[in-house]
């Protein structure tokens, strides 16, 4: 099965709570339309609703009556707006003018959903000749001159406003096809889709009971936008004259009559010019508030942590720091009680809670633990790489003696790559696609080495050749689409030794693979650790793995270590009841493709961790002095680390 | 790729062969007589009946929609019922203009428009707040009041710049740009602004991808993970874009030579539409989607050579 057929399956699996709450979609559009800037949007375009349906409701004056000895005013007490060349009352002329431009936006965008919501509904149900026929369709209208055409349609219809607005809304209903038809086809290979065709319902049903109130807001957004657009051609047509004739006021009118007494009062423009743009401002705003996303936005990498050189920090490094781990050659990374802080709108959240542990030359330490549990953040610190609002806010990271745990990122750009490199969980989407493997690697070795291009080259392909792949010269020009999952992670592998690193950071380097290609991936990294002596950190949450190929492991619970041991003793003895449910539920000899087994109850996410013993809420062990105190490691057996107020029974007792 | 070039040029000939029928059922759907339409109320039966014979609108629909078909083959457009001029003519007479605006208005826009928005994504902060206010005001300017205003500020209030006029380019290209530098502000800013709330956008989600992680983590110089990789891949997004703006900035083109009074497609359209001119409409439509087609095949074209994904299918 091709890659690509692969991906797409693991996509359509799981039915997130998000998607599954469907019907939940009406309150939530509510809620964002709460934000400040939708309120005021919403307040404006009610006015305008207003002013459509009943003018002389708001309207201070009459906005035909001229008073030629009055014109050209500036605001005033009595004309809030000014008056025109006429002397006729420009907010009473905006006002009426308002009924005209809503009308035909409003149809316009009217005449785009109803063509483009069913054609984007069969073209995105019915894959096949529908789908590409509809599309052939949008991609037409998207390349038609619309306002040429708009004029050419008026012109016909006798300077008929509306019926060329409508004409618009045939042009525009291509966004509207295009973008239901997208997310007909996102959700339609979601799995409670297919379930409700097994269930024998016909297509029609699927498509009204869970397709349209998933699709909702994106055609409401787009709804708000094609307002604005709408209303922006409505102006433009009746600058040119088109529209309700003179005397009647319309907005692009009133630009058209500021225009020819431009020299003597300039003032004239900003009332019409005004309302446009606030109008066109509310419906962009209502869809901007309409599509922000509620949930956390991922932040912005920084180009320097913001706590840069903290005082107090500058400990030289221990040779021995951790009490509980074995004697041995002076460490190749050591964490200290590192630390890591988030700011976020409610303060500072602890990601982090003074981490320690070490890595020695050549080692293969396992971080391991569900998700949520901070391994992931605990390594993007130990890169330098935290994202953005992220940083270290206690603590040490030794790496090769030097504390690099607050560098900037050009003091990290020389660090990484050659002392400690990084290989990631996905390596299909890991490698720069636009660029060729041989135009990577080529790129980074010259980064490390002082190499000529053709020596690069050669280079690469001796990497290449050393990582497995079979014939290095074929692959060089291959762009990271053209490779599959198991070869993807071979080039990121080859990308990160570019640099001969002493330690690489390897985040769930397998979880996106095949079973064999897993073992393949594994026995190339234990293959290359032999012949360079290179330390691997291996982030994980598979004990499969653990097992296949760590020596030690450091098991982490919402943002700490709770225990760490040599792998064996761990298996054998685990001395923490969360290590001890993981294990029971790591199913043996079975695929280990699938996510750590479940234990009830969740991880608490930061910011939430409870006083005491971090796991209390879901420990079958727990008694009321595990909440009461902060728990410390204990050491139940030489080597071996626990962070459990019964460590020492936990140690004798028979694994379940 | 030449497979490529060729299909999308296959493509584009069904898409004006739709375009011209649909002008061509337009105008049997016009109320009333097209002769009179243009003639006037007022006009005698018996110039109605000429100009009727005159436009063939004696004959059979079908035997009109091929002489229609067969005359646009052979380049025909027709002659303007207004000027007896061939309709060809006139339209390449006023093209350059038109073009020569929206085109650098194109080129202008995504120039500008990467810039900020790569800006934005990159440096954040303040500046991303600024810029992110500005264009999403910009977008809602409308491009024919953005040009008085400059008028009024620029050429009235600082005689910088000149509010009318036009030189070609083919004449001299520095009086050109001396008389097109406030039409091309005016019609690029809305671009500029969309081309720059994509380009930020989609810097910033390449900075958080994790191929960016992967070039970090190998320990490439931050200059080359943004410039590099990071805006090749940013281009992409950025490019489909464009194509669409050609189509507003040739809209936006119709309006702004209004207002600086250039003789252009634009001016000719407002022209033909106040006198019915259906000839030179019909023409316009079919000649200006037909650029639209060429520009769209350009776009497809540097997409092809972006992408290597693209290249492939
Ligand atoms: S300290 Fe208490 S709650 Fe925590 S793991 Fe041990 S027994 Fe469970």
């Amino acid at each position: 099965m091709s890659q690509a057929t692969e991906e797409e399956m693991k996509d359509a699996a799981p039915v997130t709570p998000e998607q599954a709450s469907a019907p939940r979609r009406g309150s939530d559009l509510l809620r964002r339309l709460r934000q400040p800037t939708a309120v005021v949007a919403l307040v404006w375009l009610a006015l305008l609703v207003i002013a459509s349906v009943a003018p002389s409701l708001l309207a201070p004056q009459d906005p035909l009556t001229q008073n030629l000895p009055m014109g050209l005013q500036s605001p005033s007490w009595e004309h809030w707006l000014g008056t025109d060349r006429l002397g006729r009352d420009m907010l009473s002329r905006v006002i009426f003018g308002t009924g005209a431009v809503m009308i035909a936006t409003v149809t316009a965008v009217a005449v785009a959903v109803l063509i483009g919501l069913p054609l984007g509904l069969i073209a995105g149900y019915s894959s096949g000749a529908w789908d590409t026929v509809i599309s052939r369709i949008a991609d037409g209208l998207f390349s038609l001159p619309a306002i040429i055409i708009v004029l050419a349609a008026a012109s016909l219809f006798g300077n008929d406003l509306t019926m060329a607005m409508s004409v618009f809304g045939v042009i525009i209903s291509a966004g509207f096809i295009r973008l239901v038809r997208a997310s007909t086809k996102a959700i339609r290979s979601e799995l409670f889709i297919d379930a409700g065709r097994v269930q024998g319902l016909s297509s029609s049903r699927i498509a009204l009971r869970h397709i349209l109130p998933n699709i909702l807001t994106p055609v409401v957004v787009q709804t708000t936008l094609g307002l604005g657009l709408g209303c922006l051609a409505v102006a433009g047509l009746t600058f040119l004259g088109l529209g309700p004739p003179p005397p009647a006021p319309t907005w692009g009118g009133m630009v058209t009559d500021a225009t020819q007494v431009l020299v003597v009062a300039p003032w004239q423009m900003v009332p019409p010019g005004l309302v446009i743009i606030l109008t066109v401002l509310s419906f962009n705003f209502l869809g901007d508030a309409l599509t922000d996303r509620p949930v956390k936005r991922i932040p912005r990498r920084r180009s320097t942590p913001r706590r840069a050189g903290t005082p107090g920090n500058s400990r030289t490094p221990v040779v021995e720091p951790l009490a509980g781990s074995e004697p041995g050659p002076a460490p190749l990374l050591a964490v200290e009680g590192l630390t890591v802080t988030a700011s976020g709108p409610s303060g500072d959240v602890e990601l982090l809670h003074e981490v320690s542990f070490a890595v020695r030359p050549g080692e293969s330490v396992a971080l391991v633990g569900e998700s949520g549990c901070g391994k992931s953040v605990t390594s993007r610190a130990v890169l330098g790489m935290l994202s953005e609002g992220a940083q270290v806010s206690g603590g040490q990271v030794f790496l090769e003696g030097r504390d690099v745990a607050r560098l900037s990122e050009r003091q990290w750009t020389s660090i990484r790559g050659s002392q400690i490199a990084y290989i990631a969980q996905e390596p299909l989407v890991a490698l720069d696609p636009c660029f060729s493997v041989q135009s990577l690697l080529i790129e980074a070795l010259r980064r490390h080495n002082k190499l000529s291009r053709s020596q690069a080259r050669e280079e690469a392909i001796k990497l290449l050749a050393r990582v497995g792949i079979p014939h290095p010269e074929s692959m060089l020009k291959r762009f990271p689409h053209q490779l599959s999952g198991g070869t993807a992670q071979r080039v990121a592998i080859a990308l990160a030794l570019t640099g001969s690193p002493r330690l690489l950071i390897a985040d769930e380097p397998t979880t996106a693979l095949d079973v064999t290609v897993q073992a393949e991936i594994l026995d190339l990294l234990r293959g290359l650790q032999a012949e360079t002596g290179m330390a691997v950190l291996l982030v994980t949450h598979d004990f499969g793995v653990v097992a296949d190929f760590c020596s030690r492991a450091v098991v982490m619970y919402a943002g700490q270590v709770i225990e760490q041991a040599p792998v064996a003793e761990l298996f054998a003895a685990p001395s923490h009841p969360y290590t001890k449910l993981l294990l029971a539920a790591t199913p043996h000899d079975v695929d280990r493709d699938q996510e750590l087994p479940t234990i009830p109850g969740v991880v608490p996410s930061p910011g939430q961790w409870p006083g005491g013993c971090h796991f209390a809420s879901r420990c079958p062990r727990v008694v009321s002095a595990c909440t009461t105190q902060t728990i410390e490691l204990a050491t139940p057996a030489p080597g071996h680390l626990s962070r459990c107020l019964f460590a020492d029974e936990e140690h004798v007792t028979e694994r379940i | 790729m030449r497979r490529i070039i060729i299909n999308r040029v296959l493509l584009a000939i069904p898409m004006l062969w739709v375009v011209a029928t649909f002008m061509f059922v337009l105008l049997q759907l016009v109320p009333g007589d097209s002769a009179v339409a243009i003639l006037g109320e007022g006009a005698t039966p018996e110039r109605v009946a000429a100009l009727r014979g005159q436009m063939g609108l004696n004959d059979p629909v079908l035997t009109q929609y091929l002489n229609w078909m067969g005359s646009l083959l052979t380049g025909d457009f027709g002659k303007s019922t207004m000027s007896g001029e061939s309709v060809l003519s006139i339209l390449n007479k006023r093209a350059p203009v038109t073009l020569s605006l929206a085109i650098t208005a194109v080129l202008v826009s995504f120039a500008v428009g990467t810039v900020l928005g790569v800006v934005a994504a990159v440096f954040g902060g303040w500046l991303d707040r600024v810029i992110r206010i500005v264009t999403g005001v910009g977008v809602a300017v409308p491009n024919f009041w953005l040009g008085s205003a400059l008028v009024v500020v620029v050429s009235v209030g600082l005689g910088w710049l000149p509010s009318v006029g036009y030189v070609p380019f083919a004449k001299s290209p520095g009086e050109w740009l001396y008389f097109m530098i406030l039409p091309i502000t005016a019609i690029a800013a809305a671009s500029v602004a969309a081309i720059a709330r994509q380009a930020r956008a989609a810097m910033q989600g390449a900075l958080q991808s994790e191929y960016v992680q992967t070039l970090r983590g190998a320990g490439l110089p931050r200059r080359s993970i943004i410039f590099k990789h990071a805006l090749r891949n940013t281009s992409i997004p950025v490019v489909t874009i464009v194509g669409w703006q050609f189509v507003s900035l040739l809209g936006g083109a119709v309006l702004v030579e209004r207002v600086f009074a250039l003789p252009g497609l634009g001016a000719l359209t407002v022209q033909a539409t106040a006198s019915s001119d259906f000839p030179v409409l019909q023409g316009m439509v079919i000649y200006t989607t037909a650029m639209v087609l060429i520009v769209n095949l350009l776009v497809d074209l540097s997409y092809l050579w972006l992408s290597p994904k693209v290249r492939d299918q």
